[in-house]
C-alpha cells in the first residue's frame, strides 16, 4: 500500500538531507500527519480529489508516495482517521502517520527526502484542470455531498460554473447529494 | 456613520459655485470606496473618472497640477500597493485587502489598460526581488482570465522564464489555474523548463490541458452535429 502525502515541492527540491525548510513542511496536527492510503481499488486522482475538496480553493498539488513497508521499517505507527471530505467513498481512505517527538518527524522527513531524490517515479502531480475535471465528473455521478449554498463552498461552486459552460450542464434536481444555489 | 461623518469633516462639500469652478483636471480621486452607485462621468483627457454629484466631489482633493494623469496617480499609489501586496496571505481568500484596492483602482480609471501597464512596469521595477514576484502572480491568480487579459499572459510568460524556480513554478501554477486554449498556445510555443521537477510539472499541466482541449472540442463536434 501507498500513502499519499500533500508537499509543497519548494520546500524539498533542491534542499539537503533534513534541512529545517523540509521538516518544517511537515504541517503537524496534534502530533500526527495526514495521508491518504492507495491500495490500487481507486484511481489516484480520486485521493487528490478528496483532498482538495478539503481545501477552500481548487489549487494544483504535489503528493509523495510513501510504502508503508518504509514506515514500518522505522517504527512509524499508522492511526485510521476517516476524512471529513464531502467526497463520501473516499473518505476511509483518510489515515494518520503518528509523531509524536521530531525524532520522529525527522525519521519521516528522512523517509520522504529519500523518496525526492527520485520525483519521477515517487511523486504524483495532480493538475487543477485535472482535479477540476475529476470534480464535475465525480459530482455528475452524485459521489460528492455538498451544499453549494454554503458560503464556504463558493469556489467550489464557481469551479462547476466554470466546468458546465464547457463540459455540459449537470441535471441537479437528479442529485440527492447536492444542495444546489 | 461616525467614521464617515469624520472624513466628511475634513474634506468639507462643496458649494454649488466652488463645484462650477472646478477644471475636470484640476480633480483627483482620493477615495474611490465612497462610490455610492452615482453614474461616474468620465474624464477622457486624464483618465479619472469623475461624477457631476457634489457627493463625489466631497471625496476628490484638488490638486494644483493641471495635468495630472491616471498615470501619474497610479504611480503615486505604488509605494503604498507594493506594502499591502508583500503583506498579504493569498492562501485562504480570493477577496482580500490587495485585491479590492486593485478592483478600486481600475474602477477610477476609463483606460482599463492603464492599470494593465502599471502592473507590467511593477514586474519590470521589482523583478529582481523573486517574493513579490510571487505575490504578484498570486494577487493575479484571484482575478478571472479577462479581468487583467493580455497582460496577466504576458507577466505570467514571463515569470516562467524568471531566474528563480519558485516564480517558475508559481506562474505555471497560475498558467494551470486559468487552463484554457491561450495556456495550451503558450505551452505548445515554448520549451519546458530546464530543472527537472519544474520539467515535471509543466509535463503534467500540458498533458492535462491537451487532455481537456480534446474533451471541449468532442463536446463542440457532438452538440454541432
Amino acid at each position: 500500500m501507498l500513502l499519499f502525502r500533500k508537499i509543497d515541492e519548494t520546500r524539498w527540491a533542491g534542499k539537503g538531507y533534513l534541512e529545517s525548510a523540509s521538516v518544517t513542511e511537515l504541517n503537524t496536527t496534534d502530533n500526527e500527519l495526514s495521508v491518504w492510503m492507495y491500495d490500487g481499488t481507486v484511481e489516484e486522482i480520486d485521493l487528490g480529489l478528496a483532498f482538495i475538496l478539503t481545501q477552500k480553493c481548487f489549487k494544483d498539488i504535489c503528493c509523495v508516495k510513501i510504502p508503508d513497508a518504509e514506515l514500518e521499517a522505522k517504527n512509524l505507527q499508522l492511526r485510521q482517521e476517516n476524512s471529513g471530505t464531502p467526497y463520501i467513498e473516499m473518505q476511509p481512505y483518510h489515515t494518520n502517520i503518528r509523531v509524536p517527538t521530531a525524532k520522529e518527524l525527522c525519521k519521516l522527513a528522512g523517509i520522504i527526502y529519500e523518496l525526492y531524490q527520485d520525483h519521477q517515479n515517487t511523486c504524483k502531480y495532480f493538475t487543477e484542470t485535472d482535479l477540476k475535471m475529476h470534480f464535475y465528473k465525480k459530482l455528475a455521478e452524485n459521489k460528492i455531498e455538498i451544499d453549494f449554498k454554503s458560503s464556504k463552498n463558493q469556489e467550489k461552486w464557481r469551479v462547476i460554473k466554470e466546468m458546465q459552460s464547457t463540459m455540459g450542464v449537470i441535471d441537479f434536481s437528479k442529485l440527492t447529494n447536492v444542495i444546489s444555489k | 456613520m461616525a467614521a464617515k461623518k469624520n472624513k466628511y469633516r475634513q474634506y468639507p462639500p462643496l458649494t454649488p459655485s466652488q463645484i462650477r469652478n472646478v477644471e475636470p483636471k484640476q480633480l483627483q480621486i482620493f477615495d474611490i470606496s465612497v462610490f455610492n452607485g452615482t453614474k461616474p462621468v468620465a474624464d477622457t483627457s486624464t483618465g479619472i473618472v469623475r461624477s457631476q454629484s457634489s457627493f463625489w466631489l466631497t471625496s476628490y482633493r484638488k490638486v494644483s497640477e493641471s495635468n495630472f494623469t491616471y498615470e501619474e496617480y497610479l504611480n503615486q499609489k505604488e509605494p503604498e500597493f507594493v506594502d499591502l501586496l508583500m503583506q498579504e496571505d493569498f492562501s485562504d481568500s480570493v477577496r482580500n485587502e490587495t485585491t479590492i484596492y486593485l478592483s478600486r483602482l481600475r474602477k477610477g480609471t476609463v483606460h482599463k489598460n492603464d492599470v494593465n501597464i502599471w502592473l507590467e512596469k511593477l514586474y519590470l521595477t521589482h523583478q529582481n526581488n523573486s517574493f513579490f514576484i510571487m505575490q504578484l502572480l498570486r494577487m493575479i491568480r484571484c482575478f478571472s482570465f479577462s479581468y487583467f487579459y493580455p497582460s496577466c499572459l504576458t507577466l505570467a510568460g514571463l515569470a516562467v522564464h524568471h531566474e528563480s524556480d519558485f516564480v517558475k513554478s508559481e506562474a505555471l501554477s497560475l498558467l494551470d489555474h486559468w487552463g484554457n486554449i491561450d495556456v495550451f498556445r503558450y505551452l505548445n510555443y515554448h520549451e519546458p523548463p530546464e530543472t527537472p521537477w519544474l520539467r515535471h510539472k509543466y509535463l503534467a499541466i500540458k498533458d492535462s490541458l491537451e487532455r481537456y482541449a480534446a474533451i471541449q472540442e468532442d463536446r463542440r463536434n457532438t452538440v454541432g452535429r
